[in-house]
């Protein structure tokens, strides 16, 4: 049945793409033939992906790709890319594959396809003991700093309407107007949160409310359906085998519960 | 997860400003050229190079570098002419910073008084002569402080090619400040080598003020 309904969905997204795609992606025997594939992580985005203190990619993003480099027997040509660059890297063929802690939205799902989830990070609001928040409503007057464009930003625009957003670059410098006061509350991912405490006991990021435990998606260009088929096959043995669980609570600290599939 | 602020980052920053000047110094020499022959085409004594000059001199100063960059970097990929981040930047740079060279090398020939080319003409001089042995050393001399000016500004646009995924110096900062979350001290590392890079620009161009006596 599964398998049925995907063929459905690549013989869709094939009609789509010839019509719309503007290079000819790369299909798993092109990728196969010719040795490699190209991946694009981000290095930004901790602990999805991030420069080690040699400056070497690592993270969850880096050790999927790998994983996937291995299991299709190609060498990986591994690239790093930025939340502002990695649709349009998949859509002008720059990139086979791009695994960097993406939400599916329907608007991003019209120029690249997703896969079944791999991973998943809880997001919410966090901040001291001093504000009594706990529900979105409940934001008016505080200020929530969040990095602009993410899963969390996404989210908090939805469910806080009325909540005093200000949005910066990237994790990092959220985190920074959070710890110099220009922001009263945090929204980011739980797993950042615990490793700020971690690092400065004296900051105080208590979660003030969970959001939503949001999924990541792998991209691929449209027009592959092929590769899309054999990557929701890698994710669904990988869940099945508990290897992504393991890879989850390697990065993220915590295991993954069952994720709805595509 | 979250790792120290460490010297071997500084190392790493300042490996990727090498980009930095590099891109500065490839849009200087290829905006430089194209900026030569804009400028001509802008006062040369034929109307229809004047207005094709203008046309692309608007162009490129009324439209953001930010634009244009991801028009050569990701327009150029949908007519099937594959292009690379260091391609993409060093063109859109070279051209946004031709336009502005275009207009301060016009602008300092002007600003050469008429009479020089009188004077010229009553010494019996040719055209040539004229142009390369009276109004250009003058020209040269008026055009040095805004061509470095707007060189220190050229160093500083570098940065808009982080959003293309090129690791210059602020690419290289965004990187740092997401692993280590200290974002103050890598930014204003970023910031003090950007100021390196400017200063010895505005040293060389008082230097080469003090050498061209052309005024005088």
């Amino acid at each position: 049945m599964l398998k049925h309904l995907s063929r459905i969905v690549s013989a869709v997204l094939l009609a789509g793409a010839v019509t719309v795609a503007p290079a000819l992606a790369a299909d798993l025997q092109q990728i196969i033939s010719a040795g490699k594939v190209r991946i694009g992580v981000p290095v930004d985005v901790a602990p999805f992906g991030s420069n080690d203190a040699s400056n070497q990619p690592v993270g969850l993003d880096v050790d999927m790709a790998n994983a996937i480099a291995k299991a299709l027997g190609v060498t990986l040509e591994l690239q790093q890319i930025t939340g502002a660059n990695r649709v349009p890297y998949l859509a002008t063929d720059k990139l086979d594959i791009v695994i960097a802690a993406m939400g599916a939205t329907p608007e991003r799902a019209l120029q690249i396809s997703f896969t079944s989830p791999y991973a998943a990070l809880s997001s919410g609001v966090f901040g001291p003991d001093s504000i009594a928040v706990t529900k979105p409503e409940e934001l008016t007057d505080q200020t929530v700093a969040v990095a602009r464009g993410t899963t969390q930003d996404l989210l908090l625009t939805k469910l806080a309407p009325n909540a005093n957003i200000q949005r910066y670059d990237d994790d990092a410098t959220a985190a920074a107007a959070f710890t110099s006061g220009q922001a009263q509350l945090l929204a980011t991912a739980d797993i950042v949160a615990k490793d700020m405490m971690d690092k400065n006991p004296a900051l105080q990021l208590k979660p003030k409310f969970i959001m939503e435990f949001s999924p990541c998606y792998i991209g691929v260009q449209q027009g592959a359906p092929e590769l899309l088929h054999w990557l929701n096959t890698y994710v669904h043995l990988g869940m099945r085998d508990g290897s992504l669980s393991a890879l989850s609570e390697k990065w993220i600290g915590t295991k993954l519960p069952a994720l709805p599939t595509i | 997860m979250i790792r120290e602020f460490s010297p071997a980052d500084v190392v790493y920053m300042l490996a990727a400003a090498r980009w930095t000047v590099a891109l500065a110094l490839f849009a200087m020499v290829g905006g430089g050229l194209i900026g030569m022959l804009v400028a001509v085409l802008r006062i040369v004594a034929f109307r229809p190079a004047n207005w094709v000059a203008r046309a692309y001199i608007n162009l490129i100063q009324g439209t953001p570098l930010l634009g244009q960059l991801f028009v050569f970097f990701f327009g150029l990929p949908l007519l099937g002419i594959q292009v690379g981040a260091w391609e993409a930047a060093a063109l859109s740079l070279s051209i946004y910073a031709s336009a502005f060279f275009a207009e301060i090398w016009r602008g300092s020939l002007q600003s050469v008084s008429p009479r020089q080319w009188e004077a010229g003409a009553a010494l019996g001089l040719t055209y040539v002569q004229r142009l390369t042995h009276v109004v250009l050393p003058q020209a040269v001399r008026i055009a040095v402080p805004p061509t470095v000016g707007f060189l220190m500004q050229l160093v500083k646009d570098t940065s808009l090619t982080a959003l293309i995924g090129f690791i210059e110096l602020t690419r290289a900062s965004q990187i740092i400040s997401a692993a280590t979350f200290a974002p103050l001290p890598v930014y204003g590392t970023a910031a003090a080598i950007y100021f390196v890079i400017c200063f010895s620009l505005s040293r060389l161009s008082q230097r080469l003020e003090k050498r061209s006596h052309a005024a005088r």
